[in-house]
Order: C-alpha cells, then structure tokens, then sequence
C-alpha cells in the first residue's frame, strides 16, 4: 500500500528529467495504446510500481483500459462512469488510502483493479482518461507525488496528442474529395494571365479562402470581337458552393455555343438563374454581373442580378460606378433582368469584384471597406501615378494582403479588370 | 621586540589575511549560489506558469506568444519570432505580438526538412557539430535573418509545425547547462502545445470538411434524384439512380417538356472521380438544361454537337458519354442522337410478342474531339413501346462471386417485365428487383442510372 512516508530514493531533478523523458517518448508514438506502455514504463523505472492501467475513453464515450494484458487480469469496469465523475472533479492524484466517504466509486475501482493511486488525466478542462498505478516497494513522499503531478500533466498531453493524431488519419477520405473538387474547380476558373482581345485587356485574379470557393468568374469568347465576362459569388463557401460555380460555367458555355455574339448579358442570367435554381432549390444563391463587350468599339452591354456594382476607372477624372439592378439568382425559377449599354473609353477601365475584398479584416478587426477600394482606385498607382492597363488587380490584391498583416482571407476574393488600352485621347 | 614575536606576529598577520581571503571567498561563493538558486526558482517558476499556460493554447501563434514571458524572465531573451507554415509556404510573426516578420531565406527549405526529422534545439555556437553536415551554412543563414543564436523546432512524428527563433542575448551571452536544460524543457512543452493545437484545427477541418462533402452529396443528389416519376407529352418516366456506399454520383438523366406533345430525354455517364467527376458533372448539367431550353426545335443531334462544342476544354478535360432521344407523340417516333453511350433498348409488341431492340447511334463522347457531329437516328414507335436508358454501372454489378449482371440477363430480365404491361414506375422496380435478387441485395457497385420510357397509349 502506498502512503505518505520518507522520500524514495532518487533527487526532484531526476524525476523531472524522467517526466521529461517519458513525454518526449511519448509524443514520438502514435496510439493510444503507446502511450499507455511507455506511461508503464516510466513509473516502473522511477517509482518500482509494477502495474499501471490507462483507462480511457474515447470520443464516443467508449471507455476501455491499456495496459491490462493476461487473461486473469480482465478488468472489471463497473461503476467506471461514476469514477471518472469523482477523479474529473480533482486536480491532484488520488491516493487510495486517502479517499473519503463521497469517492467510493473511485476507491471500488482502485480496489478492483489493485491500484493505489489514480491520476486524474485532464485536457482543456476535460477528464479524457485515468491512470492507476499499482503499489511500489517505497512509500510515496512529497517528491514522488511532485512527479505524479508532472507525469499527469505530461501524460494528459500525450494522450490528447495521440486521440487527435488518429483522428485526424480519419480524414484522408474527406480530404482527397475535397482536393478532387478544388482540382477541377482550378480547371474552371480561367488562368491567371493577361488576355487581349481587340482593344481589350482582361485580368483576372481568384483566390480562394478555404479548399474550395463559391466565387466564379469565366471569360467567353463569342466570335465577331465580343467576349462574356461574368463574375459571381456563391453564398456560402466550400465544396458545395463550388458546385454551384461549376454550374455557372456549363451555362455559360452552352450560352456561347447557342448564342454566340447575339448573345445578350440579360438573357444569359436569365438561363443562369434557371440552372441555379434547377440546381440549388432556393438552398443557396448566387449573385452574378455578366458584361459583353465589343472588344473593337469598346462598347458593351451589362446586366446585374444582385452583385456589387463595378467600378469604372478613368485615370485623372475619378471614378464611377455601373449602377444597374436586377434580383439574386436562383431564389425563383424564372426571373427577368435587363441589359443596359455602356461605353469603355480609352484608358478606362472596369473593375468586377466579389465581396472578399472589402471584407478582408485586419488582425485588429477592421475591414478593408468600400471607402478604401474607392481612395485606392482614384489614387492609382504608387505616388498617385496612374496605373497601366492591366495592373489593378495586383495592386489591389497587394494592399488587401497588406491589410490583412499576414492574416487569412475570411472569405473567396476574386478581381476581374476590363481596361481598355490605348492613351486617353 | 624579539625575533619570535615577529614570527608569531608576521604569521598571526598571515593567518589573519588567510582566514579573511577565505571569509571573502566563502561569501562570494554563497552569494553566487545564492544567485544561481535564485535563478533556479525563477525558471522553475517561469516553466510551472508556461505548462499551466501553453496547455491550452489554441494556435502555433499562442504557443509562441506563451513562451516570450519564461524565455524573457528566466533567460533574457529580447524577442521571439515564430516560423509557421502558411499554405505552401513559410511566415515569420514576432511572437506575441502578430507583427510580421521578414519571411525565410529562400534555402531554408531543406533545412525546415531536416528539422522536422530532427527536433532537438540548435545553439548556433555548436553549428559546428558534425550532425549539422552541409545545412550549417543554410541554417546560419536562417538564424542570422533573425538575429537568433537558438532555434527551437516545433515539430511532432516527423511534421514540423514550426520554429521559434530566439533573438541573441545582450553580448551574445553564451547559454549555462543549467539555462540549456530549462531550454529543453520548455521546448519539449511547445513542442507538445503546438502539434496539439495543429491537430485540433486539422481535426475541426476534418469536421468541417466532411460537412461541405456531405452537403455536395446532397446537392448532387438534387440534381440527379434518387427515384423519380413524370407523366409528360404522352410518355412516361421513372428513373432510379444509385452511387455506392454515401458518394457523390457522376452518372445522370435529366428530360425536358418541349412543345408540340414532346419530350426530350438525355442519359449519361461523366468520367472522374468522386467530387471531381461531380462539379464536371454540375457543368454537364448546367450546359444541357441551357441548351435545352433555347432550342425549340428538339433538334438530339445538334443538341449533342452543342454540349461537345460547349464543354471542349483542354482544362477541363471532360470526358462524358451520353445520349439523347425526342420523343414525338404526334409523329409517333423517338429520334435519337448517341455520343459513346451503351445503347438503349426498345420493347415493342405485348406478351409473348414482346421483341427487344436497341436505338443503335454511333458518335464519340462528348469532350473527345472539339468537332464531332453526331447523326440523329429517326425510329416510329407504337403507343405503349417501352425504351430503357442505362449506364454501364447497372450491368456491371456483380453477384456474391463477382459475376456481373450483363447486358443479356437485362434484356431477358426486360422482356419479361415488358410483356407484363406494367407501367413505367412498377417496370422499373420489377427490372431493379431482378437486379437485386443477382446481387444478393448487395447495392450499387458503380454509379448506375436506369431510366424507363413507356409511351401512353392513346
């Protein structure tokens, strides 16, 4: 039985290094089970203790003991839930001699199982397992219990470490579905290059926030100098948002195949919103502005369901706004919008968005804001040069990721630039 | 004064000098040991609060700010920056206080690399151990970009997490045994605290990603149902679709009511993998369904000819066999247009009469070529004519040996469930209970889509 009495023999140092030892040994195995063997193996060589069980319990409550081995030694777990209530509300490990009226579950336990004491077994405040050590051939003193506290907490650690680690092995199917969906979704979104077509350069930049993203943008190129460009936003993010995304572009290829350069921006939501609605029932939704444009003239045609309103820069003359509205896609199974004309003068250029940019926020909480997109597009450039065709969407994307001060994106950020080159006459 | 007494005097002055000097000793040695107790309190001090502290840290970036306290008071060093994987890359933040730091010199990967396998501390002043090999110049590179003199890998069954670079004492004091062992201490924890709060945010992804695979299921399932039924422009419908286990499906059907008492029906099969094969299939989808409700006409091949032409991508690298049937109640004929597809069979005749055909149509899957036409075949049918669309998956089923089920035991199976004259819904039941039987109640081996047409008698 062990009981307070004259120190075992060996320093408070040694028993730190051997607390020490046992964790590094211990975070270097992978299961449970390891760990309950080198907690074995650490009390044996520093206390003579020649048993110690690890009783644990799962993440789905199950509770089993480690440690156990041989066919006489089965343990009998009865009462095991009331123990783990009584040790769950202590800190310090519990000596059998030394347990009151109110921990007679834990003291059943100990006597069932031929254990002295229990070592309360915590993790971010929960009780995750316990371990009972078997009698020495010294009495415990004040620095063998010093070492059970450090070896608790180290064996706390140790065992969370290995419940996490094999979870995590679990989500090697979760994972590579994911990837197989962030693949194809890479395959839909157009690279990231500059494009030109007549007298139009386009630029387009995607960054998602997680594996997958509910942003889309798509360029199609309708034949006779008119391109589509079309750029959306998802509500909601991950995989299923990018479903949604990938069904944006199967309309607007098929809208390029049926339509070609007749094909009108209005008429193309309008197909879009039937395959989102088809595809989402009212479940998620989308916004999305759609521009076609005649990349000689540098006319263009544009309709809006539901997304930001672009801006147009115009280097040395501010900035405006394409203020056109129309609904949300998807929230009905049929719904009109309305294109309206537009002219892109020389110099011009238009910049689509998705709500990443101005949500991005800071470490300290502060969103990057409308108002300052607005400063930093009527500013150009550095020093408030204006900057060449083509270049605002790294611009852009520079001050977001300096705002955000090595923080991740919140949400999908994606840019689209539709400069027209040429002076400004 | 005689000769002896200055003796005695001389070694009484001696003596008296001797047992000062060792007075003095004495003091500075217990003053030093003193000292050094108390610093030994202070780290055991400062190591007790960082363990109460580290354990619940949530972040690599936690850990790090929990250690500048004990690394400060005990050690004296200035600052901390923390190293951590970012994406693909490495970011450096001075710990604790979430300011950036400059990111690490190009070659330190294989450095990082031989961390993760080694993640003992590294005093720079031993670089000169041979352990260190060729990685003392990228290592003394690393540290320098810091002004470290330690480095303190993060690193746990083999993956490194990150490391602490820890700022040079004030003249480069050079580190005690006793700071060294209360270094390895601390480390230890970090190393622990860190890899917990790396696998807790991989397991919450873990959650979270098997959420979002869960919900893409479920909207896959939407888009392709399980079991559908419609009586439309003189024919009827019922479809069964069936994934293994609780995937993602890339096979489909899908129909359209056009006008003049016309249905359009398209059945296919999309290439790929799990979720990939999937968003392929939501842009299949997405481009039919536009397709179809522009054209009027009902025109299968040209219909065909569109979606090879809308999903040609080089990227994309779609890869799917479908075909399409109109069927025409007036005209009482189907016109059918195939691009690679298992073709469909057609029952005619009632009872012991009943003659099983196929729509033959020839053209290769859609995302093969960028210009592949397709030629529509034009069939008259009789009213109650039964057509049965399907994907390869539903014949390749297997029996408990691993037989498959195979197109003649479906064409048998159809023959006798058609002259039956069941209708469209109990059709298909009848040939999915026949397909069950094989199996022994095993469920889908593959992605399947059986999709019964029966055409209305007048």
């Amino acid at each position: 039985m062990i009981s307070e009495g004259p120190a075992h023999a060996g320093t408070g140092r040694d028993h730190a290094e051997a607390a020490r030892a046992f964790l590094r040994n211990a975070l270097a195995v992978h299961t449970v089970d390891e760990v309950g063997h080198e907690l074995a193996l650490a009390v044996s060589a520093t206390l003579g203790a020649r048993r110690t069980l690890l009783i644990v319990s799962d993440h789905v409550g199950e509770v089993r003991v480690i440690g156990a081995g041989g066919p006489s030694t089965t343990p009998d777990l009865r009462d095991t839930a009331a123990a783990f209530e009584r040790l769950g509300a202590r800190t310090e490990p519990a000596l059998r001699g030394r347990l009151g009226p109110d921990d007679a579950p834990l003291s059943a336990l100990l006597e069932r199982l031929g254990g002295d004491v229990a070592l309360p077994l915590r993790h971010r405040g929960a009780l995750i397992a316990i371990a009972v050590l078997g009698p020495g051939p010294q009495p415990l003193g004040e620095r063998e219990l010093s070492f059970l506290r450090r070896l608790s907490h180290e064996a706390s650690v140790a065992v969370a470490n290995a419940h996490l680690w094999v979870e995590r092995q679990g989500m090697a199917g979760a994972r590579r579905q994911a990837s197989l969906a962030t693949a194809m979704q890479e395959a839909l979104i157009p690279e990231e290059r500059t494009l030109r077509r007549g007298t139009i350069l386009l630029r387009g930049l995607y960054r998602p926030a997680g594996e997958c993203s509910g942003d889309f943008w798509t360029w199609e190129d309708l034949g006779s100098g008119k391109v589509l460009v079309a750029i959306g936003d998802v509500t909601g993010k991950g995989v299923p948002a990018a479903m949604l995304a990938a069904t944006a572009k199967g309309v607007a290829c098929a809208m390029r195949v049926a339509r070609g350069p007749e094909l009108d921006p209005a008429e193309f939501l309008r197909a879009l919103n039937a395959g989102i609605y088809r595809a989402a029932h009212t479940r998620w939704m989308m916004t999305c502005f759609a521009i076609v444009v005649d990349t000689d003239r540098g006319a263009f045609s544009c309709a809006n369901a539901g997304h930001q309103f672009p801006y147009v820069v115009h280097p040395g003359s501010g900035l405006r706004q394409i203020v056109v509205r129309g609904n949300s896609l998807g929230a009905v199974p049929s719904c009109d919008y309305v294109s309206e004309r537009r002219e892109l003068a020389v110099g011009e250029s238009v910049l689509l968005y998705t709500d990443g940019i101005t949500d991005a926020v800071a470490p300290g909480g502060e969103a990057f804001g409308e108002k300052r997109l607005r400063r930093l597009l009527e500013r150009g450039g550095q020093g408030g040069r204006a900057l060449a065709p083509g270049q605002l969407t790294e611009r852009l994307l520079d001050e977001v990721l300096q705002h955000l001060a090595g923080g991740d994106l919140g949400d999908d950020l994606t840019m689209v630039e539709l400069a027209r080159e040429g002076s400004p006459l | 004064m005689t000769a002896a007494a200055l003796v005695v005097l001389a070694v009484g002055v001696l003596m008296v000098g001797a047992l000062m000097t060792l007075l003095v000793r004495m003091g500075t040695r217990d003053r030093a040991a003193r000292r050094r107790h108390q610093q030994h309190e202070a780290m055991d001090l400062a190591l007790a609060s960082f363990v109460e502290r580290v354990v619940e840290a949530g972040s690599i970036e936690q850990v790090a700010a929990a250690t500048v306290a004990p690394l400060g008071l005990a050690l004296g060093v200035q600052r901390v920056v923390l190293l951590w994987r970012s994406g693909n890359g490495w970011s450096a933040q001075i710990a604790g206080t979430r300011a950036p730091a400059d990111a690490p010199p190009a070659g330190t990967r294989p450095v990082l690399k031989w961390l993760a396998r080694n993640p003992e501390p590294v005093f720079i002043d031993a670089l000169a151990d041979r352990r260190y090999g060729a990685l003392r110049a990228p290592i003394g590179e690393l540290a320098a970009r810091y002004y470290a003199d330690v480095l303190l890998p993060l690193a746990h069954r083999g993956e490194l997490v990150g490391v602490l670079a820890l700022m040079q004492r004030p003249y480069s004091k050079p580190y005690r045994d006793d700071e060294r062992a209360f270094l390895a201490h601390l480390h230890l924890e970090a190393a622990a605290a860190a890899a917990n709060a790396a696998l807790l945010h991989e397991v919450a992804l873990r959650t979270s990603l098997e959420r979002e695979v869960d919900l893409a299921q479920a909207l896959q399932r939407e888009l392709v149902p399980e079991r559908t039924e419609a009586a439309l422009g003189g024919v009827r419908l019922a479809g069964h679709t069936s994934t293994p286990g609780d995937a993602a499906g890339s096979n489909f059907w899908t129909h359209h009511k056009l006008a003049n008492e016309r249905v359009l029906v398209l059945v296919g099969d999309v290439a790929g993998d799990g979720l990939g094969a999937s968003m392929m299939l939501a842009v299949t989808l997405g481009a039919c369904d536009a397709l179809c409700s522009l054209d009027p006409v009902g025109d299968v091949g040209r219909l065909l000819e569109q979606l090879n032409q809308a999903l040609y991508r080089t990227a994309l690298r779609a890869w799917v066999t479908c075909c399409a049937a109109l069927f025409d109640r007036k005209q009482r004929t189907v016109t059918f247009a195939n691009a690679g597809h298992p073709f469909p069979y057609h029952v005619t005749g009632s009872g012991g009469q009943a003659e099983v055909g196929v729509l033959v149509g020839t053209g290769l899957a859609v995302g093969d070529r960028p210009d592949s036409t397709y030629a529509p075949v034009v069939r008259p049918f009789v009213p109650g004519d039964v057509f049965l669309f399907y994907t390869r998956g539903l014949v390749e089923r297997t029996d408990a040996e691993g037989k498959p089920y195979g197109d003649r035991r479906l064409q048998r199976a159809l023959r006798s469930a058609a002259a039956q004259e069941l209708d469209a819904p109990k059709l298909r039941d009848k040939l999915l209970d026949d397909l069950s039987t094989w199996s022994g109640g095993v469920g889908a081996r593959y992605d399947e889509v059986m999709l019964v047409v029966r055409t209305e008698r007048e």
